[in-house]
């Protein structure tokens, strides 16, 4: 006589095996904002009248530059308070002996974006005394975030010379 | 007390967002457009590539457009601060009534900014208005920060609630009869938005847990990206390629992630990010502290977020029963002393199993 298991299992009460599953993972910094500076150096070392010069604010921190004289020589063409450069550097061509003070300044990032008025950094810069002086940098001080926050900051000054060559 | 949690959007859309445990009114709507652009989200110089979301006041038979981060961003909290900066196309125009932060207690009730047509801001404290702000010129960033309690800390047995712009208190502390409560959920925007014209910006929150917090300060959120594995306990396998790191970081996605097939009691999945100089991309003047952040699946675990400075003294976030199937959120904030040479470990940890 055949006896015949067509079927056979068992029903097994379980849960799922544990797994742990990480899909993303990443951090978020709550911090300020950066420094805003203004550095200035020049080329070449000294000016020579009819020779074009640069002043170069490339390496300052700051995302917009207007560039102006606050002083030039007696008999110059260049005049105090427009603007000549809204680049990151300043050339011109000394047209007379003497003295030229440029200013640099420089506008960061204020709650995201330019502000009006914005951040500023003022430099300073005149004749050296020799071929071989160079700039010194500016660099900004420690932002009051409460100034931020009105707009207006007036960073640190540094004033040098530069004496310019006699024809 | 001090920093609770910080956000900044990603490279998500509004479906990741939904299952990343954010709300959003109606991710298919269009109220609301994922952007890069610098001039729309809030950035510095230096910065990483920062994202955030266009609003849209109101579309008819979709409404106010808004976002509701997970909730225990801010469950269980009886007060503190929330700050968004906020920043539109037009300066006036905008489309009144509309949320700019809101905090909702247990109750329901509410502790509100709302935005007016001119850029002036209404303080609503337990439902009930209290003071108009002036007007704030929204096409430049402002930063708006909500004061809120609903503990009684501020006045016994009265809610409470102050906007600050940009550091500034635009009205006074208004206060409001009623019984102590606690959050379970907040929400931002559309904020200075028009009706059917997405054309309000808004891309990171900061959470402050302490009224007397400085959560009035400007202050940014940066994603800090996992760039390296540290050191594993288990056996966690990448769904794809070696490392840990390269399947987990931004942006989120559900396909790629590491996985402990078999979990014990304290696994643990450890990722580190470079300095924080290289991942913010400058030498922040200040951090007020670091929020990790976790998205995880599982099956029969609970697990926490973990964040430590460099490797060392760890912050934990809390427990979290770990959904079979759905992605579950959890976050440990650090606020320890971080300089710029330090880096972040976020460390997913399993507690049970």
């Amino acid at each position: 006589m055949a006896l015949n298991l067509e079927t056979s299992f068992a029903t097994v009460v379980h849960r799922s095996p544990p797994r742990a599953r990480l899909e993303a993972a990443f951090a978020i910094v709550a911090h300020t904002a950066p420094l805003t500076s203004a550095v200035i150096s020049n080329s070449p070392a000294s000016g020579t009248i009819g020779v074009a010069f640069t002043f170069d604010g490339s390496s300052s921190n700051a995302n917009s530059f207007v560039w102006t004289f606050v002083s030039v020589p007696v008999g110059s063409a260049f005049t105090v308070g427009p603007t000549y450069s809204i680049l990151d550097t300043f050339e011109f061509t000394p047209d007379v002996n003497g003295t030229y003070d440029v200013q640099l300044q420089v506008s960061g990032y204020d709650y995201g974006e330019i502000s009006s008025p914005s951040i500023v950094g003022q430099l300073t810069v005149g004749a050296a005394a020799s071929a071989s002086s160079t700039n010194r940098i500016l660099t900004g001080t420690a932002i009051d975030r409460n100034n931020i926050a009105s707009g207006q900051l007036t960073l640190g000054v540094v004033r040098r010379k530069l004496r310019k060559k006699r024809n | 007390m001090a920093l609770r949690w910080s956000w900044s959007f990603g490279n998500e859309t509004l479906t990741d967002l939904a299952t990343m445990g954010w709300t959003t009114s109606n991710p298919a709507s269009g109220w609301l457009n994922l952007t890069s652009d610098a001039d729309k989200v809030y950035t510095y110089t230096g910065s990483p590539t920062r994202y955030g979301w266009i609003f849209d006041g109101y579309q008819t038979f979709v409404g106010e457009g808004f976002l509701e981060p997970p909730t225990k961003s801010v469950s269980g909290m009886g007060g503190g601060w929330i700050a968004t900066p906020w920043k539109s196309a037009v300066s006036t125009g905008y489309t009144s009534g509309r949320t700019v932060i809101k905090v909702t207690g247990a109750s329901g009730e509410v502790i509100e900014i709302r935005t007016t047509s001119t850029g002036a801001m209404q303080l609503y404290v337990s439902n009930t208005f209290k003071e108009t702000s002036s007007a704030a010129d929204f096409t430049d960033w402002r930063y708006v920060a909500l004061r809120w309690d609903m503990s009684g800390a501020d006045t016994a047995g009265s809610w409470s609630g102050q906007i600050f712009v940009d550091g500034s208190a635009v009205t006074a502390l208004n206060t409001e009869v009623d019984a102590a409560d606690t959050a379970v959920s907040m929400r931002i925007g559309p904020g200075p938005a028009r009706n059917n014209t997405p054309d309000a910006y808004c891309s990171q929150i900061i959470v402050w847990d302490a009224l007397a917090d400085a959560g009035s300060t400007a202050y940014f959120a940066t994603r800090a990206e996992p760039t390296s594995d540290g050191t594993n306990i288990g056996t966690w396998t990448p769904s794809t390629g070696a490392d840990d790191y390269a399947v987990v970081d931004s942006p989120f996605a559900t396909a790629t992630y590491t996985q402990d097939a078999s979990p014990s009691a304290s696994d643990r999945c450890e990722v580190v990010t470079s300095t924080i100089a290289t991942a913010l991309g400058t030498s922040p003047g200040e951090v007020a502290g670091v929020t990790a952040h976790t998205f995880s699946e599982g099956e029969t675990v609970t697990a926490r977020a973990v964040v430590s400075k460099s490797g060392g003294t760890e912050a934990n976030g809390t427990s979290t029963a770990i959904s079979a199937g759905a992605t579950t959120y959890a976050f440990a904030t650090d606020t320890a002393t971080y300089t710029s040479s330090d880096t972040i470990d976020v460390i997913y940890e399993v507690l049970t199993v």
